[in-house]
């Protein structure tokens, strides 16, 4: 009889109660949140500035179709999802349209003569303050 | 009973999740950012403060700082000082180009003739500051490089004059960046607020950095596009300015081709044409703007040997030399604080004896 007893009493401990299982949801619904802004953080951000003022912003998304963007300077850029590149400029050397896809967060594409810069962004520091060259 | 401990629990648990999402979210550190343009470069300031006042305040110094240095050292700019200097052979100068030109000539006298900031002649063949760059002809260069001799500058202070030999055209591209990263310093040294700032590839870190008190600097890849890096450095601000300043010469940068060769902008002084090197970059780290420009300089010249490294001895300077062969040499105080992220490239053994 008392052997039966601390059995059933061992079968009760080991049945999670509903206090728990909410402490269980809490944590699982703490890591997909956690899960969730790291996601939100690999999303890019294309930024293009033109003689140091922000002239263009544009969340990259998986979504986003491909489109130009020109600006009055003649400078044309193609976006899309996948990045943006300088399409067209007016500028002798074309080193700016030469250097192709920005993809990757703080991949960044500067015309001098035209005083624009291109760049994409993420929330989530890429690891670098600063590039020398 | 039990209730008020399952409620303690769902309480301590909710405890936990904010602490750990608050701690994830604001892990961070806070940069205000601005890019503008000087020097022929991109100028980027990242100020380590989310105080709009404060960091415009900054914004505002370190681009005066870099504009002023600009109109002073520019050799293409007609009202800059340092071309009124070609044009006449002599000035009065402001305070700032009387330093550097000063500093200048005494860093290029230990140099070994590698840095010349007399070359002005040659480097106006070359064309490539006004970017319009092709290939000289020989006699032209020869002639030009008659010219050059760091001799031919007097500096007298007592009276506030620069001289210098008729003929002689100074082009201070080699050390401007650096030379403006300096002058940046004098402006924000008051200031306790972490900045770094990036001018074409010569970058300035101050103050503490969000790694631990240190910052994290990309190295370029010389063998990639632009936007690729193979290794980062770690670097801590020394005392006593708490800074530290960072240059890279590669001959990747400003290059254009002719008759199927390729010609890049880092001309030797003993010949006039472009350093024959097996070097392909040289990033150098030091407590000097203009000492880190010149010393970039003069090791992808001289290349690595006894001399370039005693020579980065005296100056406290620390380096790295990437070869075309994909190795790399990193001077000792260097190496602890670099990451290798590309495994393609190999550190190459350097014995001094």
């Amino acid at each position: 009889m008392t052997a039966s007893r601390s059995g059933n009493m061992m079968k009760n401990k080991l049945i999670p109660k509903k206090a728990d299982i909410l402490i269980i949801l809490i944590l699982l619904l703490t890591a997909a949140l956690l899960l969730l802004i790291r996601q939100n953080t690999d999303v890019k951000m294309l930024e293009i500035i033109c003689d140091g003022e922000t002239v263009y912003t544009e969340k990259l998304t998986p979504q986003t179709k491909k489109h130009i963007y020109t600006l009055e300077n003649g400078m044309s850029f193609e976006i899309s999802g996948e990045g943006a590149l300088v399409s067209a400029s007016d500028c002798k050397g074309q080193d700016c349209v030469k250097t192709g896809l920005l993809t990757h967060p703080d991949d960044t594409c500067a015309c001098i003569p035209n005083k624009t810069v291109i760049r994409l962004r993420a929330e989530k520091s890429t690891g670098t303050d600063a590039i020398t060259y | 009973m039990q209730n008020v401990r399952r409620i303690m629990k769902i309480t301590v648990s909710l405890c936990l999740v904010t602490a750990i999402v608050l701690s994830f979210s604001s892990c961070k550190e806070k940069f205000t950012e601005k890019t503008s343009f000087a020097m022929g470069s991109v100028l980027t300031m990242k100020i380590m403060t989310d105080d709009e006042e404060k960091s415009n305040e900054l914004f505002t110094l370190i681009n005066d700082a870099v504009i002023e240095t600009d109109n002073t050292l520019s050799s293409t700019k007609e009202d800059s000082m340092v071309f009124q200097l070609n044009k006449s052979g002599s000035t009065e100068p402001s305070p700032l180009l009387m330093n550097i030109i000063s500093d200048a000539v005494t860093v290029c006298s230990t140099l070994g003739g590698k840095v010349d900031i007399t070359l002005g002649r040659v480097t106006d063949l070359w064309g490539f500051s006004a970017d319009s760059p092709s290939l000289p002809s020989d006699e032209d260069i020869s002639t030009a490089l008659e010219s050059a001799d760091p001799d031919n500058i007097k500096i007298d202070k007592e009276n506030n004059k620069i001289t210098l030999k008729q003929g002689t055209w100074l082009d201070l591209g080699a050390i401007g960046k650096g030379a403006a990263c300096d002058r940046i310093f004098d402006k924000v040294k008051s200031s306790t607020t972490p900045l770094i700032v990036t001018l074409g590839g010569t970058v300035f870190a101050y103050g503490e950095g969000p790694s631990d008190g240190k910052w994290t600097i990309g190295i370029r890849d010389p063998f990639k596009d632009a936007n690729s890096i193979f290794a980062t450095a770690e670097l801590r601000p020394t005392a006593p300015k708490n800074a530290v300043f960072v240059s890279t010469s590669g001959s990747y940068e400003k290059t254009f081709t002719e008759n199927g060769k390729v010609y890049h902008h880092i001309l030797d002084p003993k010949t006039g044409y472009p350093a024959e090197s097996e070097v392909v970059s040289v990033t150098v780290s030091s407590c000097s703007g203009l000492n880190s420009d010149a010393l970039s300089t003069y090791c992808f010249i001289n290349g690595l040997n006894a001399t370039t490294l005693e020579t980065l001895e005296i100056y406290d300077a620390q380096a790295i030399f990437v070869f075309a062969d994909k190795t790399y040499y990193v001077t000792e105080e260097l190496s602890s604080c670099l990451s290798v992220t590309d495994d393609s490239f190999t550190l190459r053994e350097y014995d001094e004896k």
